[in-house]
């Protein structure tokens, strides 16, 4: 106990685990990989030894707490032996989505690489020595220790690249596969996506669990979309309590480019969203939104940053959550305008619903403004359900539960609605639906 | 409330004067000062100047101890050179044998210095309506209407008189809103505060006037720790001016006070605030650093506690005028314009922790950037379990002018209660183009207008200060963005 | 013989890279009312704020007189203040700025600029009481802020108020008749009727010849495609009701 108490105050029994398995994982396994990104890993680690785990006396990290979680004691592994019909079983009701890849502990597995336009970032890196120097360009690790960790355990992820002019018809689905059958495992992610200039790209994201253990994602994904050009990105958190998630999600947008990402996160134990777009071409246009459905214990933090670097963007952000039992919610969200960055137009709403006494819903939501001709709203609510929309759906024949269940669909599919994926949505709606009334049976 | 604001709109004129800082001079008085540095031994000093009983000795003492062991906070969204805790001198009182009896008795200099400030400290007092405690430096000065508020019941008085007149009312409550270990500044300040305003309003009385201190900083490289203390007992009411000039200086000027409410079950406090200390020039030189705990605490069922704020001056504003809402249904309110110019740097907002059932708070937020100035907007709602029905509204609007200004929301939202409503909602913009368009198509030039469009978007917020501060509020609003439109 | 309030000549501007007045030419002397009439888009607020000197537009060539002055080179506040007025035809907000206010600094700028006095808030207040009884504008209004709230009608008819607190030397109405109901329309006219002087002139812009029903115009314009392509008496408004701009449009293009 008392040494638990001591990681609380420093973490440095983690960050010396951590380094140890650093050692053991790339003294052994270091041939083939390019020197640059041997380095990069050594850098990240050193940065993450300077910062440390962030507790929450750090500004970004106030309402989260990772030391309860990483408390559990967590084992770094890449890859390893899998039965394909195992793998089989957990991506089959995936194919409706789009085309599956599927991340077993970290590594590509499967035939999908096509060596153009879709490939195992381990194999991409091996012969692109121009990818290897625009790893991190994006997802800089500096003072980030999530991304330093993930930088440290570089190894492979998922490599898209959409020439210019071109419209991928089927979704990507990524399907990250934590294998926790044997002890806890903790999983480093790195994706890298490129939309060329008047492409299109659909991904979706997606975490399955296997085994009892549990497992934690450190998914970091690095996003650049061209002129004019347009990503989708879904991410779906919908796991069973022990499956953890920390997502870094940084897009870039060039001029007139359009990005959308949802993140649906109704399930899990511990997650932490952090999406981050950069508006660095004018008439880029981003759209982030998410939804919180959390009961139990689950803690779900979403934790935006949009930069508004260049003149002439907009961005959109909702988020909203419906929290019950003793979860926590967590909403930072932040609007960055640059000096100079004059006819910004920015937009955020985070709405909350706490159902439970033991609930609770921590909200930050920021402006940093440094231009002075730009319009930047937020709006932050925390309330329950309308008392007359109850009392009006009761009059007409609905019990309470029936009516807060009906609401509350409605609450959260303001959200949902967004998924430009339709066979995503629907799945992602009726598991709303069910989760909901399945409250209402209880 | 409304009637009066209209009066004030249309029998005020609005027209920016050619007003310089007019409160930027010194004024010559022979003053007491302890050589610059921190130790036990200057605080033992100050406590035995002021002729203080031992328990405030200690309790002063204890505090330093604590203040020794903390680290200066930088969380803050401002930026400044380190402060040399040891090159300042922690008291000065103007020299004087005896504490003066009557106005007569005052320091010709110092009566010459509070008229050249406008301070009514004669007869004309009566028909303002106004009972000024003055305090020059760090020491009181003079009061009046003493008379008249004590036949009430209602003790206003300076801090040092309160701890030798009322010990008993001073250590039931001081350090219970802001204990001595509740941030650096105010440990810092429950060490060596030089004097400050007491007030005591007993049960059920109404306190017919506005009571109303003026801050003034004179001596160079004096810090200043005010320490205020206002108790309202069981359905009482009380009305707090706080007004402050300061006279123009090169080094900066450290102001570190604390500011203590309590409402008991039914009182209500109103404490609104007029800062206009001096800024620094226009390159960011000189110019005061505010460093205030100001925390009310509605302590009974039914009490309100309303924070209004009129903020133009000083280099760095760090301050956070908070409600604790203890009492069931009790009400916080935070009602705050804030201006910075210049190299001027702010971040002000509240904290409203809801502890109580049905408990209200109402935050309205005003902030306006011009010149190279950074002003944020920092806010903490926080609503506890036990907060049953709790309910908070939040505005908060920011104001640019030009195009190398910055402003910021940092609002925190924190519920953990099923049934509390909390609404929040900010807005960023400019003035806009074709509202400056139609007021020059009325023959109103630009400076002009803005002066106008600005008391117009703070209206919300004037409109809560008492007539004779709504006035000054507005002048020093158009003074203080003078010359930002170009 | 007077001499003309404005004169207009060969008036060109531009708004980005589109010309929108292509050679206007207006001269307007004291006492009359002329009424500018025109299509969507034929460039009748363009000129109504060029006039009054809105940043936007470019002018590129020509000239405008006021009372003998060259206009463009001066501020749009020296022109307000010179007695150029413009009732706008979408009214600006102001919140937080009561009505009283935004007059007396307005009322006050016009008589600094004349070298007199500024009006004490009792002066002011009278005067504003009997300029509120010519347009019917209920006293209420003096303390709500500049427009905030107002339905369309309220807006205009604050314009015309203000019309007559600035009492300028030439009013212009950009589509003050958009949106009134028949009631207002008749409040508005009244208003403008009772401000006619020999000293003061009026340019109404309008779509509609309704307006002119209750104003009489001295001389109707045409503006098609940024010039004025025909004047008349007020029976040429009349035509206009009566055949539609379709009718001048094609005298316009027979004649290009």
């Amino acid at each position: 106990m008392t040494t638990v108490v001591a990681q609380q105050h420093t973490g440095a029994p983690i960050i010396e685990r951590i380094a140890g398995e650093f050692a053991r994982q790339f003294s052994t396994s270091e041939n083939g990989q390019p020197s640059l990104i041997a380095d990069l890993r050594l850098r990240a680690l050193e940065e993450l030894q300077r910062l440390g785990i962030p507790t929450v006396r750090h500004e970004e990290w106030k309402y989260t707490n990772l030391f309860p979680l990483l408390a559990k004691g967590f084992t770094h592994v890449v890859g390893g032996a899998v039965q394909p019909s195992a793998l089989e079983n957990m991506t089959a009701p995936l194919q409706r989505w789009g085309d599956v890849v599927a991340m077993y502990n970290g590594r590509f597995v499967g035939s999908r690489d096509d060596g153009q336009v879709l490939l195992s970032l381990a194999s991409a890196l091996a012969a692109d020595t121009a990818l290897c120097a625009r790893i991190g360009s994006l997802a800089s690790f500096d003072d980030k220790a999530i991304v330093a960790w993930n930088t440290a355990f570089l190894n492979d992820g998922v490599v898209l690249r959409v020439p210019a002019n071109t419209t991928l018809e089927r979704p990507i689905v990524v399907a990250s596969v934590l294998d926790a059958r044997e002890h806890n495992v903790v999983v480093h992610e790195r994706h890298f996506v490129e939309v060329g200039s008047g492409g299109f790209a659909q991904l979706v994201l997606v975490q399955r669990a296997l085994g009892d253990g549990e497992s934690l994602l450190n998914q970091v994904l690095e996003g650049w979309v061209g002129e004019s050009a347009r990503l989708v990105i879904v991410v779906v958190q919908d796991g069973p309590p022990r499956s953890h998630a920390l997502t870094t999600h940084t897009i870039e947008l060039a001029k007139e480019a359009r990005v959308e990402m949802i993140t649906v996160s109704i399930g899990g134990g511990f997650v932490r969203n952090m999406p981050e777009v950069r508006l660095s071409g004018s008439h880029a246009d981003a759209h982030l939104y998410g939804l919180t459905l959390a009961d139990g214990t689950m803690l779900v933090d979403h934790h935006t940053a949009v930069e508004h670097r260049v003149p002439h963007c907009t961005s959109n952000q909702l988020y909203k959550a419906i929290l019950d039992g003793r979860a926590t919610g967590v909403f930072n969200g932040k609007i960055c305008v640059y000096p100079d960055a004059q006819k910004t137009s920015a937009y955020q709403a985070n709405r909350n619903i706490v159902l439970s006494r033991r609930a609770t819903i921590d909200a930050k939501p920021q402006l940093e403004i440094y231009a002075n001709d730009v319009r930047c709203t937020h709006g932050c609510t925390v309330g329950r359900l309308d008392d007359e929309a109850m009392f009006y759906l009761r009059s007409r024949g609905l019990s309470k539960a029936e009516a807060e269940a009906l609401l509350l669909t409605a609450f959260a599919e303001e959200v949902t609605t967004t998924i430009p994926i339709s066979p995503v949505r629907d799945d992602i709606n009726a598991t709303i639906e069910h989760l909901l009334h399945a409250d209402e049976l209880a | 409330m409304s009637e009066r604001v209209e009066s004030t709109d249309i029998l005020d004129q609005l027209t920016s004067e050619d007003y310089q800082y007019k409160y930027g001079f010194e004024s010559p008085i022979e003053e007491e000062i302890v050589p610059p540095g921190l130790d036990e031994t200057i605080i033992r000093m100050i406590s035995e100047k002021k002729g203080e009983p031992e328990w405030m000795l200690q309790w002063r003492l204890q505090a330093f101890r604590y203040w020794q062991q903390m680290k200066e906070p930088h969380w803050a969204n401002v930026r400044y050179s380190p402060i040399d805790y040891q090159a300042i001198s922690y008291y000065a009182a103007p020299k004087r044998s005896g504490g003066p009896k009557s106005l007569e008795d005052v320091d010709p200099e110092l009566r010459r210095t509070f008229e050249k400030l406008g301070i009514p400290l004669h007869e004309q007092e009566l028909l303002a309506g106004v009972a000024v405690d003055a305090v020059l430096d760090s020491v009181s000065v003079a009061t009046t209407f003493r008379e008249k508020l004590r036949s009430l019941g209602i003790i206003f008085c300076s801090m040092s008189e309160a701890i030798r007149e009322h010990p008993d009312l001073v250590r039931k409550y001081l350090g219970t809103v802001v204990p001595p270990n509740d941030n650096f500044f105010a440990a810092l300040n429950s060490a060596v505060f030089s004097d400050g305003s007491f007030c005591y309003v007993p049960p059920g009385v109404r306190c017919p006037i506005e009571l109303s201190t003026y801050f003034r900083i004179n001596a160079r490289n004096t810090g200043q720790f005010e320490r205020t203390l206002i108790i309202a007992d069981e359905g009482a009411y009380v009305s707090y001016l706080e007004g402050c000039t300061a006279p123009m200086r090169d080094e900066n000027q450290l102001h570190a006070a604390v500011v203590e409410l309590v409402a008991l079950a039914g009182a209500e406090i109103k404490y609104s605030t007029v800062q206009n200390w001096y800024p620094g020039d226009k390159e960011g030189r000189g110019g005061i650093y505010n460093f205030v705990t100001k925390r009310g605490v509605c302590l009974g069922d039914s009490s309100k506690i309303s924070w209004t704020q009129v903020e133009t001056g000083s280099a760095i504003t760090w301050k956070y005028p908070s409600v604790i809402l203890k009492g069931d249904n009790s009400v916080g309110e935070f009602y705050s314009v804030a201006v910075t110019n210049n190299r001027q740097q702010a971040d002000t907002g509240t904290k409203m922790t809801h502890i109580g059932r049905n408990t209200r708070s109402r935050i309205v937020s005003k902030g306006i950037s011009a010149g190279y100035s950074n002003n944020s907007y920092r806010g903490l709602v926080r609503i506890n379990p036990s907060a049953d029905g709790a309910r908070n509204f939040s505005q908060c609007d920011s104001l640019l002018i030009g195009d190398k200004c910055g402003a910021h929301t940092f609002p925190y939202i924190e519920v953990a209660n099923p049934t509390a409503i909390v609404e929040h909602e900010a807005t960023t913009s400019k003035i806009g183009e074709d509202i400056l368009f139609y007021c020059n198509q009325r023959g109103i030039d630009t400076e002009t207008a803005v002066a106008l469009i600005i008391n117009g978007y703070a209206r919300e917020v004037l409109s809560k200060l008492p007539l004779e501060f709504a006035v000054e509020a507005q002048k020093l609003l158009a003074i203080s963005l003078e010359g930002s439109v170009g | 013989m007077k001499r003309p309030i404005l004169e207009i000549r060969n008036l060109h501007a531009r708004v980005g890279e589109s010309e929108i007045l292509r050679g206007v030419d207006l001269v307007v002397y004291p006492g009359e009312v002329h009424a500018i009439m025109g299509p969507n888009g034929s460039g009748k607020s363009t000129l109504a704020s060029v006039l009054a000197g809105r940043e936007d537009y470019e002018v590129t060539e020509g000239e405008v007189l006021f009372d003998g002055k060259n206009l463009l080179e001066l501020s749009p506040e020296e022109r307000a203040r010179e007695g150029l007025f413009l009732a706008f035809q979408y009214p600006v907000e102001i919140p937080g700025v009561s009505t009283a206010t935004f007059l007396k600094t307005a009322l006050n700028e016009l008589r600094k600029h004349r070298g007199l006095e500024p009006l004490d808030a009792m002066e002011f207040m009278t005067i504003m009481r009997q300029r509120a009884a010519l347009v019917q504008i209920d006293p209420a209004f003096f303390s709500r802020s500049v427009n905030e709230g107002f339905s369309g009608g309220e807006k205009k008819r604050n314009e015309i108020f203000q019309l007559a607190m600035l009492e300028p030397r030439l009013a212009i109405l950009d589509e003050t008749d958009s949106g009134l109901d028949i009631d207002a329309l008749r409040i508005v006219a009244d208003g403008v009727n009772a401000l006619r002087s020999p000293d003061r002139a009026f340019v109404i812009i309008t779509h509609y010849q309704r307006l002119l029903n209750y104003i009489v115009p001295d001389v109707v314009h045409v503006l098609y495609r940024g010039r004025i392509i025909k004047t008349g008496t007020k029976e040429l408004a009349l035509e206009l009701e009566a055949k539609g701009y379709d009718w001048i449009k094609d005298t316009a293009e027979l004649e290009a």
